[in-house]
């Protein structure tokens, strides 16, 4: 498509927010960060205390483990690292999915990870772990979901750079609007907003 | 140290396990057969034995530390080294998202995921001891996501991840961590099948016939001994996972299940 062919009505500027209530869940640093970015989103601890009308459009940010060398890993300290993470995630996730579809209402979820760890971190494989996780748990999610006009995506965020630089701060903030916008459908993506760290490099 | 290479592979009982553990055997490596059944691993060291391999069979429960202590002892006492270690310990089980139980996603992690990390954080240190060597970990193509298994497809997707940042971390020891994404092997559930599922599977595949567990043995004896290969996923499917979308098989797989 010629753009510059379209008459300017046409063409729609890319929004900060979405035209519907979205929520941020999550009480970790990082969801504490996104919300400094993106202060539009309404908050939340956990969706299980949130009106069950008002979640229809979430960002969820899990916790991400502290470094730990792979040396020094017990069970136990690989329960709370990785395995919580998972399990709180998976239960936001779970929790806003089953309420969709007994409302039978379309739903826009997305997960917000660390794009650092997401490519692999020296030194931190239990937080390399959480986020190859829930990038396979999304990627199953958005072919189970999609019969329910409820779109699964992930967006891989450098919060450093957000915060650094105004660009990509605004790049993240466009990119969640339109993937928590009722208004666009858009499912099963990984979107890096990483100002380019990620290039060249094999992603997982 | 002893100069015969030792190599570790859980889930040894039958399937893709046992088929690793003959192949490494088949390398020269003395295999230690870990399995919760343990009758079945000692048919495997058997097996082992009567083609003039060396093999050790014990009984191994990846999500007790207890078990996996006592098996890195038997490495590392016994026999003097570890080389190579496979993780290929695994249960499937698959539900609806909106029906998935969450004590069904938690033990799913505890033997998937959490397990076999205990276990590769456990040998790090024999195996750096031994000089360096080589980690395998049995993912699976639903990695890429798979109709029906958020609880698996999280739990093969954490190994990938792991995966990545353990070779960033342990290569400097001379220490390899690798996937293997296997698609659709033959197993007594897929035999199990009806025709005309098998038949919708087939056309999902490239190569047109469903793998066998050695294709995934030959896979890990490559990157066993493939020291300037790490943090790989290496999809072993048929080309599955650049076919058909299979979107629909999968539906109808779950309602067979």
């Amino acid at each position: 498509m010629n753009i510059s062919a379209l008459p300017d009505s046409d063409i729609t500027p890319l929004r900060d927010s979405p035209s519907n209530p979205a929520w941020l869940v999550g009480s970790c640093e990082n969801a504490r960060t996104l919300h400094k970015l993106v202060p539009t989103l309404q908050t939340s601890d956990a969706t299980e205390t949130t009106p069950v009308a008002a979640l229809q459009c979430v960002c969820v940010v899990p916790s991400i483990p502290e470094p730990l060398p792979a040396d020094q890993w017990t069970a136990e300290t690989l329960e709370a690292s990785v395995e919580q993470p998972l399990l709180w995630t998976v239960t936001e996730l779970q929790t806003v999915i089953s309420r969709l579809i007994e409302a039978e209402k379309p739903g826009r979820l997305v997960v917000a990870l660390p794009s650092d760890h997401a490519m692999g971190v020296d030194g931190n494989a239990a937080a390399g772990t959480v986020c190859g996780g829930i990038l396979s748990m999304c990627r199953t999610l958005s072919m189970e979901l999609k019969r329910k006009s409820i779109a699964v995506n992930v967006l891989l965020v450098d919060t450093d750079a957000c915060l650094e630089l105004p660009d990509v701060a605004a790049s993240l903030r466009q990119q969640l609007a339109l993937l928590l916008d009722l208004d666009s459908w858009m499912t099963g993506q990984e979107i890096w907003v990483a100002d380019g760290s990620e290039l060249g490099r094999k992603r997982p | 140290m002893t100069d015969i290479k030792v190599a570790l592979v859980t889930g040894a009982a039958r399937g893709i396990g046992r088929a690793i553990a003959l192949r490494l055997a088949s390398s020269s490596y003395h295999v230690v057969v870990g399995d919760l059944d343990h009758a079945a691993v000692l048919r495997v060291q058997e097996e082992i034995e009567q083609g003039g391999g060396k093999s050790t069979a014990v009984q191994l429960d990846v999500t007790a530390k207890d078990s996996r202590e006592a098996t890195l002892r038997l490495c590392s006492e016994k026999l003097g080294r570890l080389d190579v270690l496979v993780n290929c310990a695994g249960v499937l089980k698959d539900v609806l998202i909106e029906r998935m139980p969450l004590t069904l996603f938690s033990s799913l992690m505890a033997v998937n995921l959490i397990g076999p990390l205990a276990l590769i954080g456990a040998s790090v240190d024999l195996m750096r001891r031994s000089g360096g060597g080589a980690i395998v970990n049995i993912s699976s193509r639903a990695w890429l996501g798979t109709f029906g298994s958020t609880a698996y497809s999280t739990s093969k997707g954490g190994l990938v991840g792991a995966s990545r940042s353990l070779a960033l971390e342990l290569g400097r020891y001379g220490i390899t961590v690798n996937c293997i994404a296997p698609g659709f092997i033959e197993t007594e559930m897929t035999a199990a099948l009806p025709e005309h599922v098998r038949q919708q599977i087939f056309a999902s595949i490239a190569v047109r016939h469903i793998g066998q567990p050695d294709d995934i043995a030959r896979a890990v004896a490559f990157l066993a001994e493939a020291p300037y290969c790490t943090g790989q996923v290496l999809p072993v499917c048929g080309g599955r996972s650049i076919g058909v979308p299979e979107l629909s098989v999968n539906e109808e797989l779950k309602e067979h299940q």
